[in-house]
């Protein structure tokens, strides 16, 4: 059997979002390095003879990224080794953000690109990642922060708008809408994880609870 | 060192080994076949086996001159990728791998065993298998696979 590995795929994928991110990520985490240097005064032994860093858990741009075609790339520190856990965050980002799965490109365990969150083991990725914080509270972040956005620029308050498959539209005027790509294409969210984001209760989910074939365990077409 | 012309998966080709090597480096390293793996090296855990004559064999264990006249036929001998054995295909249907390590093991030790007891019993084919080590918490998956299989083939 076939079985294409996924880290030299994730690669040359990370090299394609960025890219279509139209920004550099490191030009992103110099930024996020400087904040933290200014943090870290009175702790010199971190700073001296290290160039950190990797993204900072709580900034929402450390997670997600909206690209310039209005693709969704997602960053973890936790990593597939068979068990499913790079398809159940890709789904798990999905539905958060609201965008068809295949929309999203997960990006794992690349110490210069995606978050530090330790060890992929003792069945910890899920509980980590899908409880209410770090990437699961990311991308709900980003779902409002895009609504939140959104708003300014129809002229209808928030909570009078829906975001599906990518684009935030008006409950009452179809007419009303803007994709994420023309709200924040290219550009970073610079803004901290919101603690308060809405999750999507179960009975909301249409992405998360199907069954996605793991990648290298399906047949090409 | 020896010279063995072997049948593999159908073909013959041509080694110049020790006569004691085992089979499975002769497969990885002088024929570039992945699909036995290298497991524990003692015979114990089965993620090598190979077919001999159709009867499954632990490779990592049995010596190249005990099987040079034999039929080999390793994971790669049974399908491809675009054209996978119908017990692969159940494979794939069932999702049913982790890290995959054992699988080669899995299905080569069921292929061998169906093929000579195309009735079995779910009851037997579990029992078959328990030489096969590892098999995670996919292990179910792997068992309905095979009675997919097995069932579908009768």
């Amino acid at each position: 059997m076939k079985r294409p590995s996924v880290s030299p795929k994730l690669c040359a994928d990370a090299e394609a979002a960025l890219g279509q991110a139209g920004l550099s990520r490191r030009e992103l985490l110099k930024t996020s390095g400087a904040l933290i240097v200014g943090f870290c005064m009175g702790a010199p032994k971190v700073l001296r003879g290290q160039v950190p860093l990797s993204p900072p858990l709580g900034q929402l741009d450390s997670w997600i990224t909206v690209a310039a075609d209005g693709r969704i790339i997602a960053y973890t520190g936790k990593e597939e080794l068979g068990q499913g856990i790079a398809t159940a965050q890709q789904q798990l980002v999905a539905e958060e953000l609201a965008v068809p799965f295949d929309r999203v490109t997960l990006l794992s365990c690349d110490t210069a690109l995606t978050p530090d969150q330790g060890h992929t083991s003792g069945s910890q990725s899920h509980p980590t990642n899908f409880n209410g914080n770090n990437l699961a509270q990311a991308a709900a972040t980003a779902r409002e922060e895009l609504i939140r956005i959104a708003a300014g620029r129809l002229g209808v308050p928030s909570d009078q708008l829906t975001a599906a498959n990518g684009v935030v539209r008006s409950n009452t005027d179809s007419s009303a809408s803007v994709t994420y790509a023309e709200l924040l294409g290219g550009r970073v969210f610079n803004r901290e994880v919101s603690p308060t984001a809405r999750r999507k209760a179960p009975s909301e989910w249409t992405v998360l609870g199907q069954s996605i074939p793991l990648p290298d365990m399906s047949r090409a077409e | 060192m020896s010279v063995f012309t072997l049948r593999i998966n159908g073909h013959s080709r041509t080694v110049d080994v020790d006569p004691a090597t085992p089979l499975l480096y002769v497969l990885s390293d002088e024929a570039g076949l992945r699909g036995p793996k290298f497991g524990c090296g003692l015979g114990q855990c089965g993620a090598c086996t190979v077919h001999v004559n159709g009867q499954a064999i632990r490779s990592c264990i049995t010596p190249l001159e005990r099987v040079s006249d034999g039929e080999i036929t390793t994971l790669e001998g049974l399908g491809t990728s675009d054209n996978p054995h119908p017990l692969q295909q159940a494979f794939i249907d069932e999702q049913a791998a982790q890290c995959g390590f054992c699988v080669n093991g899995v299905i080569m030790t069921a292929k061998a065993y169906l093929d000579r007891n195309p009735n079995a019993t779910r009851a037997q084919i579990r029992d078959a298998l328990s030489n096969v080590l590892c098999r995670c918490f996919t292990n179910s998956r792997m068992l309905r696979a095979i009675y997919r299989y097995a069932e579908e083939a009768r």
